[in-house]
Protein backbone atom coordinates (compact mmCIF):
# COMPACT_ATOMS: atom_id res chain seq x y z
CA UNK A 1 0.00 0.00 0.00
CA UNK A 2 2.98 2.87 0.71
CA UNK A 3 4.75 2.21 -2.84
CA UNK A 4 1.02 2.46 -4.33
CA UNK A 5 0.57 5.63 -2.50
CA UNK A 6 4.18 6.74 -2.89
CA UNK A 7 4.33 6.24 -6.70
CA UNK A 8 1.21 8.35 -6.85
CA UNK A 9 2.76 11.31 -5.09
CA UNK A 10 5.67 11.14 -7.72
CA UNK A 11 2.91 10.86 -10.24
CA UNK A 12 1.21 14.15 -8.75
CA UNK A 13 4.12 16.21 -8.06
CA UNK A 14 5.75 15.72 -11.40
CA UNK A 15 2.08 15.78 -13.74
CA UNK A 16 1.88 19.59 -11.46
CA UNK A 17 5.23 20.26 -12.55
CA UNK A 18 4.36 19.55 -16.15
CA UNK A 19 1.10 21.74 -14.98
CA UNK A 20 3.31 24.63 -14.38
CA UNK A 21 5.54 25.05 -17.36
CA UNK A 22 2.23 24.72 -19.70
CA UNK A 23 1.30 27.62 -17.66
CA UNK A 24 4.08 29.54 -17.53
CA UNK A 25 4.30 28.96 -21.42
CA UNK A 26 0.63 30.31 -22.20
CA UNK A 27 2.02 33.98 -22.06
CA UNK A 28 4.30 32.87 -24.85
CA UNK A 29 0.94 32.24 -27.01
CA UNK A 30 -0.18 35.44 -26.98
CA UNK A 31 -0.03 36.71 -30.56
CA UNK A 32 1.89 39.72 -30.41
CA UNK A 33 3.86 41.42 -27.53
CA UNK A 34 1.44 40.92 -24.12
CA UNK A 35 2.59 44.05 -23.02
CA UNK A 36 1.13 46.32 -25.97
CA UNK A 37 -2.04 44.07 -25.72
CA UNK A 38 -2.97 44.78 -22.06
CA UNK A 39 -1.41 48.43 -22.59
CA UNK A 40 -2.85 48.88 -26.16
CA UNK A 41 -1.37 50.67 -29.49
CA UNK A 42 -0.83 53.75 -28.16
CA UNK A 43 1.04 52.91 -24.79
CA UNK A 44 4.82 54.55 -25.30
CA UNK A 45 8.05 52.49 -26.01
CA UNK A 46 8.85 53.38 -22.64
CA UNK A 47 5.89 51.74 -20.78
CA UNK A 48 5.58 48.80 -22.80
CA UNK A 49 9.68 47.97 -22.07
CA UNK A 50 8.64 48.51 -18.47
CA UNK A 51 5.73 45.77 -18.61
CA UNK A 52 8.10 43.89 -20.30
CA UNK A 53 10.27 43.60 -17.97
CA UNK A 54 7.38 42.97 -14.65
CA UNK A 55 6.18 39.95 -17.09
CA UNK A 56 9.59 38.92 -17.59
CA UNK A 57 9.41 39.11 -21.53
CA UNK A 58 12.98 40.88 -21.72
CA UNK A 59 14.50 37.11 -20.48
CA UNK A 60 15.10 34.12 -22.89
CA UNK A 61 12.55 31.42 -22.17
CA UNK A 62 14.12 28.78 -19.88
CA UNK A 63 15.45 32.15 -17.82
CA UNK A 64 11.54 33.40 -17.19
CA UNK A 65 10.33 29.25 -16.99
CA UNK A 66 13.39 29.04 -14.24
CA UNK A 67 11.73 32.06 -12.29
CA UNK A 68 8.25 31.07 -12.74
CA UNK A 69 9.03 27.95 -11.13
CA UNK A 70 10.79 29.01 -8.58
CA UNK A 71 7.95 31.35 -7.73
CA UNK A 72 5.23 28.72 -7.09
CA UNK A 73 6.27 26.76 -4.29
CA UNK A 74 6.40 29.71 -2.19
CA UNK A 75 3.35 31.04 -3.71
CA UNK A 76 4.77 33.82 -5.32
CA UNK A 77 3.00 33.78 -8.70
CA UNK A 78 3.70 36.83 -10.06
CA UNK A 79 1.78 40.47 -9.26
CA UNK A 80 -1.98 41.23 -11.11
CA UNK A 81 -1.27 43.43 -13.91
CA UNK A 82 -4.38 45.32 -13.25
CA UNK A 83 -5.13 45.33 -9.67
CA UNK A 84 -1.72 45.84 -8.69
CA UNK A 85 -1.24 43.34 -5.68
CA UNK A 86 0.15 39.50 -5.45
CA UNK A 87 -1.49 37.24 -7.41
CA UNK A 88 -1.32 34.54 -4.72
CA UNK A 89 -3.31 37.07 -2.41
CA UNK A 90 -6.17 37.76 -4.95
CA UNK A 91 -6.46 34.01 -5.19
CA UNK A 92 -6.25 33.08 -1.88
CA UNK A 93 -9.31 35.46 -1.14
CA UNK A 94 -11.45 34.37 -3.51
CA UNK A 95 -10.71 30.48 -2.48
CA UNK A 96 -12.79 30.10 -0.13
CA UNK A 97 -15.85 31.10 -1.86
CA UNK A 98 -15.14 28.44 -4.86
CA UNK A 99 -14.18 25.56 -2.71
CA UNK A 100 -17.40 26.59 -0.85
CA UNK A 101 -19.53 26.18 -3.91
CA UNK A 102 -18.33 23.36 -5.34
CA UNK A 103 -18.25 21.23 -2.03
CA UNK A 104 -21.64 22.11 -1.71
CA UNK A 105 -22.83 21.06 -5.39
CA UNK A 106 -20.57 18.27 -5.09
CA UNK A 107 -22.82 16.75 -1.64
CA UNK A 108 -26.15 18.06 -3.44
CA UNK A 109 -25.20 16.03 -6.81
CA UNK A 110 -24.17 12.93 -5.30
CA UNK A 111 -26.94 12.62 -2.71
CA UNK A 112 -29.72 13.58 -4.76
CA UNK A 113 -28.39 11.67 -8.05
CA UNK A 114 -27.73 8.24 -5.32
CA UNK A 115 -31.16 8.78 -3.92
CA UNK A 116 -32.28 9.07 -7.92
CA UNK A 117 -30.00 6.27 -9.42
CA UNK A 118 -31.31 3.68 -6.18
CA UNK A 119 -34.73 4.05 -6.71
CA UNK A 120 -34.52 3.83 -10.38
CA UNK A 121 -32.51 0.77 -10.39
CA UNK A 122 -35.32 -0.49 -8.26
CA UNK A 123 -38.09 0.22 -9.98
CA UNK A 124 -36.29 -0.43 -13.04
CA UNK A 125 -39.43 -0.56 -16.00
CA UNK A 126 -41.65 1.63 -14.14
CA UNK A 127 -42.94 4.95 -14.57
CA UNK A 128 -40.74 6.01 -12.13
CA UNK A 129 -37.67 4.83 -13.51
CA UNK A 130 -38.12 6.49 -16.58
CA UNK A 131 -38.99 10.16 -15.07
CA UNK A 132 -35.80 9.71 -13.60
CA UNK A 133 -33.38 8.59 -17.14
CA UNK A 134 -35.82 11.94 -18.93
CA UNK A 135 -34.54 13.18 -16.00
CA UNK A 136 -30.97 12.41 -16.31
CA UNK A 137 -30.30 13.16 -19.75
CA UNK A 138 -32.21 16.79 -19.64
CA UNK A 139 -29.97 17.49 -15.89
CA UNK A 140 -26.33 16.19 -18.42
CA UNK A 141 -27.86 18.01 -21.40
CA UNK A 142 -28.83 21.82 -19.90
CA UNK A 143 -25.99 24.18 -20.04
CA UNK A 144 -25.42 24.86 -16.63
CA UNK A 145 -25.17 29.33 -17.42
CA UNK A 146 -29.34 28.76 -18.91
CA UNK A 147 -30.39 26.43 -15.64
CA UNK A 148 -28.70 29.03 -13.17
CA UNK A 149 -30.70 32.05 -15.15
CA UNK A 150 -34.06 30.08 -14.99
CA UNK A 151 -33.75 29.48 -10.93
CA UNK A 152 -32.84 32.23 -10.52
CA UNK A 153 -35.77 34.04 -12.16
CA UNK A 154 -38.26 31.96 -10.68
CA UNK A 155 -36.61 31.32 -7.15
CA UNK A 156 -35.34 34.39 -6.77
CA UNK A 157 -36.92 36.86 -9.11
CA UNK A 158 -40.16 35.42 -9.41
CA UNK A 159 -41.07 34.17 -5.80
CA UNK A 160 -38.49 36.20 -3.97
CA UNK A 161 -37.50 32.63 -1.65
CA UNK A 162 -33.74 33.33 -2.27
CA UNK A 163 -31.03 36.08 -2.86
CA UNK A 164 -30.57 36.39 -6.66
CA UNK A 165 -26.95 37.64 -5.96
CA UNK A 166 -24.08 37.65 -4.00
CA UNK A 167 -22.63 35.11 -0.52
CA UNK A 168 -22.69 35.30 3.02
CA UNK A 169 -25.76 33.42 4.24
CA UNK A 170 -27.15 30.08 3.02
CA UNK A 171 -29.99 30.93 1.47
CA UNK A 172 -27.15 32.59 -1.32
CA UNK A 173 -25.64 29.31 -1.22
CA UNK A 174 -28.80 27.02 -2.51
CA UNK A 175 -29.01 28.39 -6.36
CA UNK A 176 -25.89 28.30 -7.19
CA UNK A 177 -25.03 25.16 -5.72
CA UNK A 178 -28.61 23.46 -6.97
CA UNK A 179 -27.53 24.91 -10.63
CA UNK A 180 -24.10 23.48 -10.38
CA UNK A 181 -24.78 20.28 -9.24
CA UNK A 182 -27.48 19.10 -10.84
CA UNK A 183 -25.34 17.90 -13.99
CA UNK A 184 -23.66 15.88 -11.70
CA UNK A 185 -27.06 14.58 -9.83
CA UNK A 186 -28.26 13.37 -13.44
CA UNK A 187 -24.84 11.17 -14.23
CA UNK A 188 -24.85 10.18 -10.64
CA UNK A 189 -28.31 8.93 -10.81
CA UNK A 190 -26.92 7.29 -14.05
CA UNK A 191 -24.19 5.46 -12.90
CA UNK A 192 -25.55 4.30 -9.55
CA UNK A 193 -28.76 2.42 -11.23
CA UNK A 194 -26.00 1.31 -14.06
CA UNK A 195 -23.77 0.08 -11.94
CA UNK A 196 -26.66 -1.27 -8.99
CA UNK A 197 -28.41 -3.38 -12.03
CA UNK A 198 -25.33 -5.33 -12.99
CA UNK A 199 -24.79 -5.98 -9.55
CA UNK A 200 -27.92 -7.42 -8.46
CA UNK A 201 -27.31 -9.60 -10.84
CA UNK A 202 -23.80 -11.06 -9.29
CA UNK A 203 -23.78 -14.61 -7.61
CA UNK A 204 -23.23 -12.97 -4.20
CA UNK A 205 -26.19 -10.69 -4.15
CA UNK A 206 -28.73 -14.01 -5.46
CA UNK A 207 -26.75 -15.59 -2.93
CA UNK A 208 -27.91 -13.32 -0.20
CA UNK A 209 -31.90 -13.30 -1.57
CA UNK A 210 -31.41 -17.03 -1.68
CA UNK A 211 -30.26 -16.87 2.15
CA UNK A 212 -33.72 -14.94 2.95
CA UNK A 213 -31.87 -11.93 3.93
CA UNK A 214 -34.40 -8.63 4.27
CA UNK A 215 -34.35 -6.51 0.91
CA UNK A 216 -32.63 -3.56 2.46
CA UNK A 217 -29.99 -5.97 3.57
CA UNK A 218 -29.32 -7.17 0.11
CA UNK A 219 -29.39 -3.75 -1.70
CA UNK A 220 -26.82 -2.56 1.03
CA UNK A 221 -24.77 -5.39 -0.03
CA UNK A 222 -25.11 -4.82 -3.27
CA UNK A 223 -24.36 -0.97 -3.10
CA UNK A 224 -21.18 -1.26 -1.34
CA UNK A 225 -19.49 -2.98 -4.84
CA UNK A 226 -21.80 -0.59 -7.47
CA UNK A 227 -19.96 2.48 -5.90
CA UNK A 228 -17.00 1.95 -6.95
CA UNK A 229 -17.23 2.84 -10.32
CA UNK A 230 -19.43 5.42 -9.24
CA UNK A 231 -16.28 7.18 -6.88
CA UNK A 232 -13.59 7.18 -10.26
CA UNK A 233 -16.17 8.55 -12.59
CA UNK A 234 -17.10 11.56 -10.56
CA UNK A 235 -13.50 12.14 -9.59
CA UNK A 236 -13.24 12.68 -13.21
CA UNK A 237 -16.83 14.76 -13.11
CA UNK A 238 -15.36 17.23 -10.77
CA UNK A 239 -12.88 18.83 -13.99
CA UNK A 240 -16.55 19.49 -14.99
CA UNK A 241 -18.06 20.94 -12.04
CA UNK A 242 -14.93 23.20 -11.59
CA UNK A 243 -15.24 24.59 -15.10
CA UNK A 244 -19.38 25.08 -14.26
CA UNK A 245 -18.37 27.03 -11.58
CA UNK A 246 -16.67 29.66 -13.29
CA UNK A 247 -20.20 30.17 -15.38
CA UNK A 248 -22.18 29.65 -11.82
CA UNK A 249 -20.53 32.29 -10.14
CA UNK A 250 -21.31 34.72 -13.23
CA UNK A 251 -24.55 33.67 -13.32
CA UNK A 252 -25.23 34.48 -8.95
CA UNK A 253 -21.86 37.22 -8.73
CA UNK A 254 -20.86 34.36 -6.34
CA UNK A 255 -17.35 36.37 -5.44
CA UNK A 256 -14.92 33.50 -6.13
CA UNK A 257 -12.24 32.23 -8.61
CA UNK A 258 -14.79 31.89 -11.43
CA UNK A 259 -15.82 35.37 -11.49
CA UNK A 260 -11.68 36.61 -10.28
CA UNK A 261 -10.86 34.88 -13.67
CA UNK A 262 -13.76 36.25 -16.08
CA UNK A 263 -12.68 39.92 -14.80
CA UNK A 264 -8.67 38.71 -15.47
CA UNK A 265 -9.19 37.60 -18.88
CA UNK A 266 -11.63 40.58 -19.81
CA UNK A 267 -8.60 43.11 -18.65
CA UNK A 268 -6.40 41.20 -19.89
CA UNK A 269 -4.10 40.43 -16.45
CA UNK A 270 -1.63 37.44 -17.95
CA UNK A 271 0.08 37.14 -14.54
CA UNK A 272 -3.72 36.32 -12.47
CA UNK A 273 -4.67 34.43 -15.51
CA UNK A 274 -2.22 32.01 -15.10
CA UNK A 275 -2.60 32.04 -11.22
CA UNK A 276 -5.86 30.98 -11.40
CA UNK A 277 -5.52 28.67 -14.04
CA UNK A 278 -2.48 26.96 -12.30
CA UNK A 279 -4.78 26.80 -9.09
CA UNK A 280 -7.86 25.16 -10.61
CA UNK A 281 -5.75 22.59 -11.94
CA UNK A 282 -4.29 21.74 -8.87
CA UNK A 283 -7.22 21.20 -7.04
CA UNK A 284 -8.33 18.84 -9.57
CA UNK A 285 -5.13 16.66 -9.85
CA UNK A 286 -5.78 16.67 -6.00
CA UNK A 287 -8.67 15.11 -5.97
CA UNK A 288 -7.69 12.57 -8.61
CA UNK A 289 -4.83 11.85 -6.29
CA UNK A 290 -7.42 11.82 -3.25
CA UNK A 291 -9.89 9.16 -5.59
CA UNK A 292 -7.01 7.34 -6.67
CA UNK A 293 -5.75 6.68 -3.36
CA UNK A 294 -9.51 5.80 -2.17
CA UNK A 295 -10.05 3.47 -5.06
CA UNK A 296 -6.77 1.97 -4.17
CA UNK A 297 -8.31 1.57 -0.56
CA UNK A 298 -10.95 0.10 -1.68
CA UNK A 299 -10.27 -2.02 -4.27
CA UNK A 300 -6.69 -3.90 -3.42
CA UNK A 301 -6.79 -5.08 -7.27
CA UNK A 302 -6.53 -1.50 -8.08
CA UNK A 303 -2.90 -0.95 -5.96
CA UNK A 304 -1.42 -3.95 -7.98
CA UNK A 305 -1.93 -3.54 -11.37
CA UNK A 306 -1.69 0.62 -11.28
CA UNK A 307 0.94 2.43 -13.00
CA UNK A 308 -0.16 4.84 -15.32
CA UNK A 309 -1.42 8.53 -14.56
CA UNK A 310 -5.18 9.67 -13.12
CA UNK A 311 -6.54 7.38 -15.88
CA UNK A 312 -5.78 3.92 -14.13
CA UNK A 313 -8.51 4.56 -11.74
CA UNK A 314 -11.16 4.62 -14.49
CA UNK B 1 -31.66 -2.23 -20.39
CA UNK B 2 -35.06 -3.06 -21.98
CA UNK B 3 -35.67 -3.20 -25.53
CA UNK B 4 -38.39 0.04 -24.63
CA UNK B 5 -35.49 2.43 -23.50
CA UNK B 6 -33.10 1.95 -26.32
CA UNK B 7 -34.98 2.52 -29.42
CA UNK B 8 -36.90 5.96 -28.53
CA UNK B 9 -33.51 7.82 -27.81
CA UNK B 10 -31.81 7.22 -31.32
CA UNK B 11 -35.50 7.81 -32.90
CA UNK B 12 -35.79 11.34 -30.79
CA UNK B 13 -31.89 12.33 -31.30
CA UNK B 14 -32.13 12.25 -34.87
CA UNK B 15 -35.36 14.26 -35.14
CA UNK B 16 -33.30 16.83 -33.52
CA UNK B 17 -30.28 16.55 -34.91
CA UNK B 18 -32.43 17.30 -38.51
CA UNK B 19 -34.63 19.76 -36.87
CA UNK B 20 -31.44 21.92 -36.13
CA UNK B 21 -29.39 21.19 -39.17
CA UNK B 22 -32.32 22.22 -41.40
CA UNK B 23 -32.71 24.95 -39.39
CA UNK B 24 -29.02 26.01 -39.89
CA UNK B 25 -29.01 25.27 -43.37
CA UNK B 26 -32.05 27.21 -44.83
CA UNK B 27 -31.53 30.11 -42.15
CA UNK B 28 -32.33 32.57 -44.59
CA UNK B 29 -35.03 31.32 -46.62
CA UNK B 30 -36.70 30.62 -42.32
CA UNK B 31 -36.23 33.99 -41.54
CA UNK B 32 -37.68 37.55 -42.36
CA UNK B 33 -34.88 39.88 -40.70
CA UNK B 34 -31.05 39.86 -40.81
CA UNK B 35 -29.73 38.58 -37.35
CA UNK B 36 -27.93 42.48 -37.18
CA UNK B 37 -30.95 44.31 -38.32
CA UNK B 38 -31.92 46.78 -35.73
CA UNK B 39 -35.52 48.48 -35.94
CA UNK B 40 -35.13 50.66 -32.92
CA UNK B 41 -39.57 51.47 -33.26
CA UNK B 42 -39.72 47.75 -32.61
CA UNK B 43 -37.30 47.20 -29.67
CA UNK B 44 -38.50 44.75 -27.05
CA UNK B 45 -41.84 43.81 -29.08
CA UNK B 46 -43.06 40.65 -27.95
CA UNK B 47 -44.24 37.79 -30.47
CA UNK B 48 -45.85 39.14 -33.78
CA UNK B 49 -46.48 38.19 -37.26
CA UNK B 50 -43.61 39.98 -37.95
CA UNK B 51 -41.07 38.37 -35.42
CA UNK B 52 -41.94 35.31 -34.30
CA UNK B 53 -39.98 35.32 -31.21
CA UNK B 54 -40.42 39.19 -30.39
CA UNK B 55 -37.19 41.26 -30.82
CA UNK B 56 -34.35 42.40 -28.35
CA UNK B 57 -33.19 46.11 -27.05
CA UNK B 58 -31.83 46.71 -30.64
CA UNK B 59 -35.40 45.97 -32.40
CA UNK B 60 -33.29 42.56 -33.57
CA UNK B 61 -35.30 39.86 -34.49
CA UNK B 62 -34.54 36.90 -32.04
CA UNK B 63 -35.92 34.29 -34.07
CA UNK B 64 -33.08 35.13 -36.47
CA UNK B 65 -30.53 35.25 -34.02
CA UNK B 66 -31.63 32.25 -33.07
CA UNK B 67 -31.26 30.44 -36.60
CA UNK B 68 -28.48 32.26 -37.81
CA UNK B 69 -26.69 32.09 -34.27
CA UNK B 70 -27.52 27.42 -34.98
CA UNK B 71 -24.56 28.17 -37.42
CA UNK B 72 -21.85 29.59 -35.43
CA UNK B 73 -22.50 26.79 -32.76
CA UNK B 74 -22.46 23.94 -35.69
CA UNK B 75 -19.46 25.55 -37.57
CA UNK B 76 -17.50 25.77 -34.42
CA UNK B 77 -18.86 22.25 -32.54
CA UNK B 78 -18.11 19.92 -35.85
CA UNK B 79 -15.01 21.46 -37.26
CA UNK B 80 -13.58 21.19 -33.64
CA UNK B 81 -14.56 17.87 -32.68
CA UNK B 82 -13.53 17.14 -36.51
CA UNK B 83 -9.98 18.28 -36.03
CA UNK B 84 -9.61 16.44 -32.30
CA UNK B 85 -11.00 13.83 -34.22
CA UNK B 86 -8.25 13.50 -36.75
CA UNK B 87 -5.21 14.14 -34.13
CA UNK B 88 -6.76 11.78 -31.45
CA UNK B 89 -6.58 8.92 -34.33
CA UNK B 90 -3.63 9.68 -35.17
CA UNK B 91 -1.52 9.55 -31.91
CA UNK B 92 -3.72 7.43 -31.08
CA UNK B 93 -2.72 4.78 -33.34
CA UNK B 94 1.18 5.91 -33.67
CA UNK B 95 1.38 5.36 -29.48
CA UNK B 96 -0.49 2.39 -29.30
CA UNK B 97 0.88 0.16 -32.15
CA UNK B 98 4.60 1.47 -32.01
CA UNK B 99 4.73 1.93 -28.24
CA UNK B 100 7.76 2.34 -26.47
CA UNK B 101 9.35 5.53 -26.06
CA UNK B 102 6.93 7.20 -29.02
CA UNK B 103 4.08 5.81 -27.04
CA UNK B 104 5.38 7.09 -23.64
CA UNK B 105 5.72 10.30 -24.55
CA UNK B 106 2.47 11.16 -26.18
CA UNK B 107 0.77 9.38 -23.25
CA UNK B 108 2.82 11.76 -21.00
CA UNK B 109 1.34 14.64 -23.05
CA UNK B 110 -1.79 13.25 -23.49
CA UNK B 111 -1.89 13.44 -19.33
CA UNK B 112 -0.77 16.94 -19.14
CA UNK B 113 -3.83 18.07 -21.39
CA UNK B 114 -5.91 16.10 -18.62
CA UNK B 115 -4.46 17.49 -16.22
CA UNK B 116 -6.49 20.99 -16.27
CA UNK B 117 -10.37 21.25 -15.34
CA UNK B 118 -11.57 20.97 -19.42
CA UNK B 119 -13.62 24.29 -19.38
CA UNK B 120 -10.56 26.38 -17.56
CA UNK B 121 -8.15 25.12 -20.28
CA UNK B 122 -10.60 26.37 -22.54
CA UNK B 123 -10.76 29.97 -21.37
CA UNK B 124 -7.13 29.64 -20.55
CA UNK B 125 -6.74 29.66 -24.10
CA UNK B 126 -9.11 31.76 -25.16
CA UNK B 127 -7.97 34.66 -22.47
CA UNK B 128 -4.00 34.45 -24.43
CA UNK B 129 -5.81 33.53 -27.80
CA UNK B 130 -8.51 36.43 -27.86
CA UNK B 131 -11.89 35.79 -29.02
CA UNK B 132 -13.03 34.80 -32.43
CA UNK B 133 -13.96 31.37 -34.37
CA UNK B 134 -10.31 30.30 -34.88
CA UNK B 135 -9.14 30.67 -31.24
CA UNK B 136 -12.75 28.91 -30.05
CA UNK B 137 -12.33 25.91 -32.02
CA UNK B 138 -8.99 25.85 -31.63
CA UNK B 139 -9.22 25.82 -27.93
CA UNK B 140 -12.12 23.51 -28.43
CA UNK B 141 -10.05 20.81 -30.12
CA UNK B 142 -7.36 21.48 -27.25
CA UNK B 143 -9.61 20.08 -24.55
CA UNK B 144 -11.13 16.97 -26.91
CA UNK B 145 -8.62 15.10 -28.38
CA UNK B 146 -7.29 13.81 -25.70
CA UNK B 147 -10.67 11.24 -25.48
CA UNK B 148 -9.57 10.28 -29.14
CA UNK B 149 -5.99 9.63 -28.68
CA UNK B 150 -6.97 7.19 -25.42
CA UNK B 151 -9.97 5.89 -27.12
CA UNK B 152 -7.94 4.96 -30.18
CA UNK B 153 -4.80 3.76 -28.31
CA UNK B 154 -6.64 1.50 -26.22
CA UNK B 155 -8.48 -0.07 -29.20
CA UNK B 156 -5.33 -0.28 -31.16
CA UNK B 157 -2.85 -1.55 -28.58
CA UNK B 158 -5.91 -5.03 -28.46
CA UNK B 159 -5.95 -5.02 -31.95
CA UNK B 160 -2.12 -5.35 -32.76
CA UNK B 161 -1.81 -8.34 -30.57
CA UNK B 162 -4.71 -10.32 -32.66
CA UNK B 163 -3.15 -12.99 -35.35
CA UNK B 164 -4.70 -11.36 -38.85
CA UNK B 165 -2.51 -8.23 -37.72
CA UNK B 166 0.69 -10.91 -37.54
CA UNK B 167 -0.54 -12.39 -40.65
CA UNK B 168 -0.97 -9.40 -42.32
CA UNK B 169 2.75 -8.07 -41.56
CA UNK B 170 3.91 -11.28 -42.30
CA UNK B 171 2.47 -11.21 -45.73
CA UNK B 172 4.34 -8.01 -46.57
CA UNK B 173 1.79 -5.59 -45.09
CA UNK B 174 3.35 -1.98 -44.80
CA UNK B 175 2.71 0.01 -41.24
CA UNK B 176 0.28 2.17 -43.08
CA UNK B 177 -1.37 -0.38 -43.95
CA UNK B 178 -2.18 -2.32 -41.33
CA UNK B 179 -2.80 0.99 -39.36
CA UNK B 180 -5.38 2.57 -41.55
CA UNK B 181 -6.92 -0.68 -43.02
CA UNK B 182 -6.87 -3.21 -40.72
CA UNK B 183 -7.02 -1.80 -37.30
CA UNK B 184 -8.76 2.19 -37.74
CA UNK B 185 -11.65 0.32 -39.22
CA UNK B 186 -12.36 -1.59 -36.07
CA UNK B 187 -12.64 2.17 -34.02
CA UNK B 188 -15.34 3.62 -36.29
CA UNK B 189 -17.79 2.39 -34.19
CA UNK B 190 -16.64 3.97 -31.02
CA UNK B 191 -15.17 6.75 -32.59
CA UNK B 192 -18.70 7.85 -33.79
CA UNK B 193 -20.35 7.53 -30.83
CA UNK B 194 -17.77 9.30 -29.12
CA UNK B 195 -17.99 11.96 -31.45
CA UNK B 196 -21.76 12.77 -31.70
CA UNK B 197 -21.82 12.96 -27.67
CA UNK B 198 -18.92 15.88 -28.40
CA UNK B 199 -20.85 17.83 -30.48
CA UNK B 200 -23.21 17.93 -28.00
CA UNK B 201 -20.49 18.99 -25.38
CA UNK B 202 -19.08 21.30 -27.50
CA UNK B 203 -22.05 23.25 -28.12
CA UNK B 204 -22.64 23.39 -24.76
CA UNK B 205 -18.81 24.80 -24.17
CA UNK B 206 -18.77 27.43 -27.05
CA UNK B 207 -22.01 28.53 -26.07
CA UNK B 208 -20.68 28.96 -22.41
CA UNK B 209 -17.15 30.62 -23.81
CA UNK B 210 -19.39 33.68 -25.49
CA UNK B 211 -22.04 33.53 -22.53
CA UNK B 212 -19.00 34.96 -20.89
CA UNK B 213 -17.78 37.59 -23.85
CA UNK B 214 -14.94 35.32 -25.13
CA UNK B 215 -16.38 33.40 -27.81
CA UNK B 216 -16.70 34.90 -31.11
CA UNK B 217 -17.55 38.96 -30.89
CA UNK B 218 -20.80 40.25 -30.98
CA UNK B 219 -22.79 41.34 -33.51
CA UNK B 220 -22.48 37.94 -34.39
CA UNK B 221 -25.80 36.22 -33.24
CA UNK B 222 -23.75 33.54 -31.02
CA UNK B 223 -26.85 31.84 -28.31
CA UNK B 224 -24.08 32.38 -25.37
CA UNK B 225 -23.80 35.98 -25.96
CA UNK B 226 -28.17 36.31 -26.92
CA UNK B 227 -28.66 35.00 -23.84
CA UNK B 228 -26.02 36.56 -21.84
CA UNK B 229 -27.76 40.01 -22.91
CA UNK B 230 -31.15 38.25 -22.24
CA UNK B 231 -30.20 37.85 -18.76
CA UNK B 232 -30.46 42.10 -18.31
CA UNK B 233 -33.90 42.05 -19.14
CA UNK B 234 -34.96 39.06 -16.61
CA UNK B 235 -37.53 40.70 -14.62
CA UNK B 236 -39.53 42.15 -17.73
CA UNK B 237 -38.91 40.05 -20.55
CA UNK B 238 -37.72 36.62 -19.29
CA UNK B 239 -38.21 35.35 -22.99
CA UNK B 240 -35.43 37.05 -24.50
CA UNK B 241 -32.92 34.81 -22.42
CA UNK B 242 -35.31 31.39 -22.00
CA UNK B 243 -35.49 31.09 -26.29
CA UNK B 244 -31.65 31.13 -26.71
CA UNK B 245 -31.37 28.44 -23.73
CA UNK B 246 -33.84 26.30 -25.19
CA UNK B 247 -32.21 26.31 -28.79
CA UNK B 248 -28.87 25.17 -26.96
CA UNK B 249 -30.98 22.60 -24.50
CA UNK B 250 -32.70 21.36 -27.88
CA UNK B 251 -29.77 20.97 -29.81
CA UNK B 252 -27.23 19.34 -26.80
CA UNK B 253 -30.31 17.18 -26.03
CA UNK B 254 -30.58 15.85 -29.91
CA UNK B 255 -26.80 14.69 -30.36
CA UNK B 256 -26.55 13.33 -26.74
CA UNK B 257 -29.72 11.24 -26.63
CA UNK B 258 -28.32 10.33 -30.58
CA UNK B 259 -24.93 9.55 -29.45
CA UNK B 260 -26.66 7.10 -26.55
CA UNK B 261 -28.55 5.36 -29.08
CA UNK B 262 -26.05 5.05 -31.06
CA UNK B 263 -23.78 3.60 -28.59
CA UNK B 264 -26.45 0.91 -27.76
CA UNK B 265 -26.98 -0.07 -31.05
CA UNK B 266 -23.55 -0.66 -32.01
CA UNK B 267 -22.79 -1.87 -28.32
CA UNK B 268 -25.47 -3.12 -25.96
CA UNK B 269 -23.03 -3.81 -23.45
CA UNK B 270 -22.77 -0.25 -23.16
CA UNK B 271 -19.36 1.89 -23.63
CA UNK B 272 -18.23 3.76 -20.28
CA UNK B 273 -19.22 7.30 -20.85
CA UNK B 274 -16.08 9.45 -21.02
CA UNK B 275 -16.81 13.41 -21.12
Amino acid sequence: MLRYIVRRLIVFVITLLGVAVVVSALLRLVPGDPAVVFLGENATPENVAALRRVLGLDLPWPVQLARYLEGVPTGNLGVSLFQRAPVSELIAERLPATLELALAALLFGVAFGFVLGVISALKRGSLTDLAVMVFAQLGVSVPVFWLGILLSALFAVHWGLFPAVGRGSLGHLVLPALTLGLGLASIASRLVRASLLDTLHEVYVRGARARGLPDWRVIAHALRNALLPVVSVLGVRFGTLLGGSVLTESVFGWPGLGTLAVNAISQRDFPLVQGIVLIFATIFLALHLAVDLVYGVLDPRIRIEAGGGPSAAE
Amino acid sequence: MSQLRLRPPLAAGSLLVVLVVTVSTFAPWLTRHSPEQMDMEARLSGPSASHWLGTDNFGRDLWARIAFGSRISLTIALSSVAAALLLGTLVGLASGYFGGLLDLLLMRIVDLFLAFPPFILALALVAVLGPGVSSVTLALTAIFWTEYARLVRAITLSESRRDYVTAARSLGATHANVLFRQILPRAFGPLAVLATLGIGTAIVAESGLSFLGFGVEPPAPTWGWTLAYGMRYLRSHMWLSTAPGLAILVTVLGFNLFGDGLRDRLDPRGLVRSS
